[in-house]
């Protein structure tokens, strides 16, 4: 029971939050950390993954060929990163969709990945429908990814709900895509007001970085990007996956006259609500 | 008493309804415990055997949630319950409603199972053995026919009165969160935040004890005489019977919100008191 790895469901509710980059980026930082990791694409029909990480051309079998025994063992399925060889990704398939995996298949399938990997990160996709039913199946912990919006938090929230009736535990919360200077000026929700609705463990805060958008497209994850303020919050959250206790996530210390600012924004949000 | 105002941690609860004994099953339980824990409740000696009645364990309805049932686990779970007649299944899945019908049965839309529903005369059994232990503690070991549960009325009996009403509480010590809802035919405590887009209804009062974020509607059976009662009260949709606030803050007469307030109905228009 000690060797086995665990199995962490990346999922948000809403679309375009940035699950599938925080997938590929946390799997990279823990491979660039020594950790053995799949990466999991559980988007049937909508194949994502792959992309962001540049092994588009690399696949020959995939998650639906797994399930439906077309190849000997996952393994064959499974493509090595170009960087790191402890990384491994499994897509998904493009020509099928949801309906083409069972829940207990995704269960049984996590069970023999973790069996062989320290980590199984699961790509969820957007909806609380099959596909999503299919990748908390056989999910340990979550990664709820969420954006400063109302529309992002108020699905993340149904999900959190739904992942706590499935007895997944824990549940903590990646704040993406967030502008801390707009939320200063209280144009944007803060983390507290995120925090006063969803009330999750706070893993990671990564910061809007237009470097994310162009590594995501050149398929070289931004965690590996010395100068990338996103890539340096990644590897937070990275050490936070690894050991829950050590590197606490710390805000950043606001100014006086920026606090005050603050406590003006956090009631004019709370009305416009 | 304890056991009652905490929230059950069985995974199968029974309700009376006027229809009969309604089954709730929490879509979170293995399939196979949930069918070890149904046939157990069903063994409850307090349970009547009068046909029709609200504790009739011969014939029961099932709250099974959005579990989603194929034809064989459905086989399975009706050679579990045996000679047990099932009335019909209530599902917010469209797989285990077809599956339902293609049995025969009447399934309807529907969960009450997420609030751990406790029926209410099932509590008041409860409250009542409980109190009846307390006067004679030997009163376990008599023979079932002996306990409180004679002397209640009969299970055809008129609904309780008002006095009963008001007592039955669900008490709900957690955050409901967006699309959770809770019905309850009488009051709802709710310990905890109630998140944007999620709701309570109920019959008698709602008191909230944490942030109210989501709707309210209580009084939902037309009992203009409910009240809410919350510590933190945001913008949002209230109810009591005919009444409706939306959310704006001219219409409380409170000089801001979030606020905490007794809501309270006259005339189909909602009023607030702040209880400071």
């Amino acid at each position: 029971m000690s060797n086995m790895g665990k199995v962490i469901v990346v999922t948000s509710g809403k679309g375009g939050v940035g699950k599938t980059t925080c997938t590929a980026n946390l799997g990279s930082g823990l491979a660039q950390a020594g950790k053995t990791v799949v990466l999991v694409d559980t988007d049937i029909g909508l194949r994502n993954l792959d992309l962001v990480l540049g092994l588009e051309n690399r696949i020959v079998f995939d998650l639906v060929d797994v399930i439906d025994g077309k190849c000997r063992s996952f393994r064959q399925a499974l493509i090595r990163d170009k960087r790191f060889e402890n990384l491994q990704v499994l897509a998904s398939a493009q020509s099928r969709d949801k309906d083409a995996v069972k829940p207990e298949q995704m269960k049984a399938l996590c069970q023999e990945l973790k069996g062989a990997f320290d980590y199984v990160l699961l790509d969820c996709p957007a909806g609380i429908e099959m596909g999503f039913k299919n990748a908390i199946a056989g999910a340990d912990e979550a990664i709820v990814v969420t954006n400063p919006e109302v529309s992002a938090v108020r699905d993340a929230d149904r999900i959190v709900g739904l992942l706590e009736a499935a007895d997944i535990n824990p549940i903590r919360l990646l704040l993406n895509r967030f502008k801390p200077n707009v939320a200063q000026r209280g144009q944007m929700l803060s983390v507290a007001d995120v925090q006063e609705i969803l009330n999750l463990e706070l893993i990671g805060m990564v910061p809007e970085d237009e470097r994310v958008v162009h590594s995501s497209n050149k398929g070289e994850p931004a965690v590996l990007d010395p100068k990338s303020k996103a890539g340096l919050a990644y590897r937070q959250v990275v050490q936070r996956l690894i050991d829950p206790g050590a590197a606490a996530w710390a805000p950043e210390q606001p100014g006086l006259m920026s606090k005050i600012r603050r406590m003006f924004s956090v009631n004019l949000g709370s009305q416009a609500n | 008493m304890t056991q009652i105002l905490s929230m059950p941690p069985d995974g199968v609860t029974l309700k009376g309804t006027r229809h009969g004994l309604l089954v709730c099953v929490r879509e979170d339980v293995d399939f196979d415990q949930a069918i070890e824990q149904i046939k157990e409740k069903l063994a409850n000696p307090f349970l009547t055997q009068e046909p029709g009645g609200q504790l009739d364990a011969k014939r029961i309805s099932l709250d099974l949630g959005w579990r989603e049932l194929s034809s064989d686990s459905f086989t399975r779970l009706r050679e579990a319950l045996g000679e047990v007649e099932l009335a019909g299944v209530l599902s917010t899945s469209l797989q285990t409603r077809t599956v339902a019908e293609s049995f025969g049965l009447k399934a309807i839309i529907g969960r009450l199972g997420l609030a751990h529903h406790q029926g209410r005369r099932l509590r008041q059994e409860q409250k009542e053995r409980a109190e009846a232990e307390k006067e004679a503690p030997s009163a376990a070991e008599q023979p079932p026919a002996e306990t409180p549960l004679a002397e209640t009325p009969p299970a055809a009996a008129p609904p309780p009165d008002a006095d009963q009403e008001q007592e039955a509480t669900l008490y709900i010590k957690r955050t409901l969160r967006s699309g959770q809802k809770a019905l309850y035919p009488g009051n709802i405590v709710l310990w905890g935040d109630l998140n944007p887009g999620s709701e309570l209804e109920a019959e008698g009062d709602v008191l909230v004890l944490g942030t109210v974020r989501g709707r309210i509607h209580a009084g939902c059976n037309g009992n203009a005489e409910a009240q809410i009662y919350c510590q933190s009260l945001h913008p949002t949709v209230l109810r009591i019977a005919d009444g409706i606030w939306t959310g704006d803050l001219k219409e409380t007469g409170l000089k801001q919100l979030p606020a905490a307030v007794k809501v309270s109905c006259a005339k189909d228009l909602l009023r607030f008191e702040t209880s400071r």
